[in-house]
């Protein structure tokens, strides 16, 4: 026991904040937001360190709990002002020197469908359905993370990956 | 375990021929969406911003406390420039009122507030006994172990930036904790004291100075400073830490009993599997 300080935000940082990012990233897709949003995770956590208790969850569950409720923020946000927003400040992936520009154009369809698709989930779907699709967690590990019973957790991805599904399929992706 | 099945690794949708090649190029194009060093910056400069900036009242409040202040300062001026004062002292004077109000003629009689301000004017202040002052202060240093003082003071010496002074004296003093430097770190905790007594990281210091006390084996001070840091910690979860540190202090000292009730004491407020199970093999040393 030789931590002085409740909480070591800069400890904090360079072990969770990768996963932290990638997974706003995720959950509310790429942009500038996703820098806003990961620095504002770990400000909540630093105002509100004295109230982490390490007895009673991780320190992974505690900074995903701020990270997802900032992202949910985001979201209703999102829908209020975002295609306003969209039109202001529209940002394409860095395109490969290699691709041609009809190579480009195709991946960055790709990826906005896939981005349309996960944002189309409710969120507790969208959380479950990207930290097991694309973070490659099983299910016991997002129960941990989200301190959700693990039978509650397979639920959400069983109708997350139906509905992904569904909406590429309507727009004429993957054959059923 | 739910009537949806558990999906296994291989039956993910990115693992699949049709969805795969989409998630899989979403999971990278995502990977470093967020400039790392950037945030860390940021966040590091905002926190910082933040323990300077700390002011007593939250600054949203700041508004209600100035227009607070304008109107009891706007009702001071009124009184004194319009109040009844002349009024009270010709009416008491020249016709007596009937009614039951001799107190408070009496009173404005007696002291008229301008009476009264000039009284004030007129007679000298208390003298200081500066001698009994020193006396009981240093009877008082003479008894404390450990400087904690009892609330929170201006510092002693005005900076410009004294809350940054003291988060640099604290931080240096706790770097030189994790290099094992025990003098470094005593020598900063005096300076942190000295300059700001009373300040905002008194407990924390006192905390760093336990551990410090504890290194160099002065068990005696280091369990004061414990203590004292135990009354004044709010949180269960930092209590039980600091209760199970009281009881490492106790097992050194050999004293079992208070290093048990220190143990009981940590693990009934909840601790983390490592600290539970260090506490646990403490009390077990304890007992005969």
């Amino acid at each position: 026991m030789d931590t002085v300080s409740t909480l070591d935000i800069a400890a904090a940082f360079t072990d969770h904040a990768p996963f932290i990012g990638r997974t706003i990233a995720r959950l509310t897709g790429t942009g500038s937001h996703v820098d806003d949003l990961l620095q504002e995770t770990f400000i909540v956590a630093f105002k509100k360190r004295n109230t982490y208790d390490p007895s009673r969850a991780e320190l992974s569950t505690w900074l995903y709990g701020i990270a997802a409720n900032l992202c949910r923020r985001h979201a209703r946000g999102e829908n209020r002002f975002g295609n306003f927003r969209k039109k202001l400040s529209a940002e394409t992936p860095a395109a490969k020197v290699t691709d041609t520009p009809e190579q480009v154009f195709e991946r960055n369809r790709e990826l906005q469908m896939v981005q349309d698709a996960i944002n189309r989930l409710p969120f507790k779907q969208r959380e479950a359905f990207v930290l097991f699709e694309i973070e490659g967690m099983d299910g016991a590990q997002i129960s941990r993370l989200l301190n959700v019973k693990e039978g509650t957790i397979w639920t959400r991805i069983h109708h997350g990956r139906k509905r992904f599904m569904e909406y590429c399929q309507t727009r004429g992706r993957f054959n059923e | 375990m739910n009537k949806h099945s558990v999906i296994s690794n291989e039956d993910r949708l990115i693992h699949t021929s049709d969805a795969g090649k989409s998630l899989q190029s979403y999971g990278q194009e995502t990977e470093n969406a967020v400039d790392l060093e950037k945030s860390r910056q940021a966040v590091s400069r905002r926190i910082s911003e933040m323990a300077v900036d700390r002011s007593p009242v939250p600054r949203r409040l700041i508004p209600v406390f100035a227009a607070a202040i304008l109107i009891a300062a706007f009702g001071a001026s009124a009184y004194l420039l319009f109040g009844p004062q002349p009024e009270a002292q010709v009416t008491t004077e020249s016709a007596p009122s009937k009614t039951n109000h001799s107190a408070t003629r009496a009173r404005t009689q007696s002291n008229p507030p301008a009476t009264i301000v000039k009284q004030a004017l007129e007679e000298p202040d208390e003298p200081i006994n500066t001698a009994e002052a020193n006396t009981d202060r240093t009877a008082k240093s003479k008894n404390a172990t450990v400087p904690i003082p009892q609330k929170i003071a201006e510092p002693a010496v005005a900076g410009p930036n004294p809350l940054q002074d003291q988060v640099m004296l604290f931080e240096s003093a706790k770097s030189a904790l994790q290099k094992g430097n025990c003098k470094e770190t005593l020598q900063q905790l005096d300076t942190l004291a000295r300059r700001y007594p009373g300040g905002i990281l008194a407990v924390d210091a006192t905390e760093l100075r336990a551990r410090c006390l504890f290194r160099q084996g002065r068990y005696v001070s280091s369990a004061q400073a414990v203590q004292t840091v135990i009354d004044r910690t709010p949180s269960p979860g930092k209590k039980a830490k600091l209760y199970r540190f009281m009881g490492d202090i106790q097992t050194r000292l050999g004293r079992c009993d208070q290093a048990a009730a220190a143990y009981r004491n940590a693990l009934g407020l909840g601790l983390s599997a490592t600290e539970e199970k260090l506490a646990r093999e403490g009390m077990q040393s304890c007992l005969p």
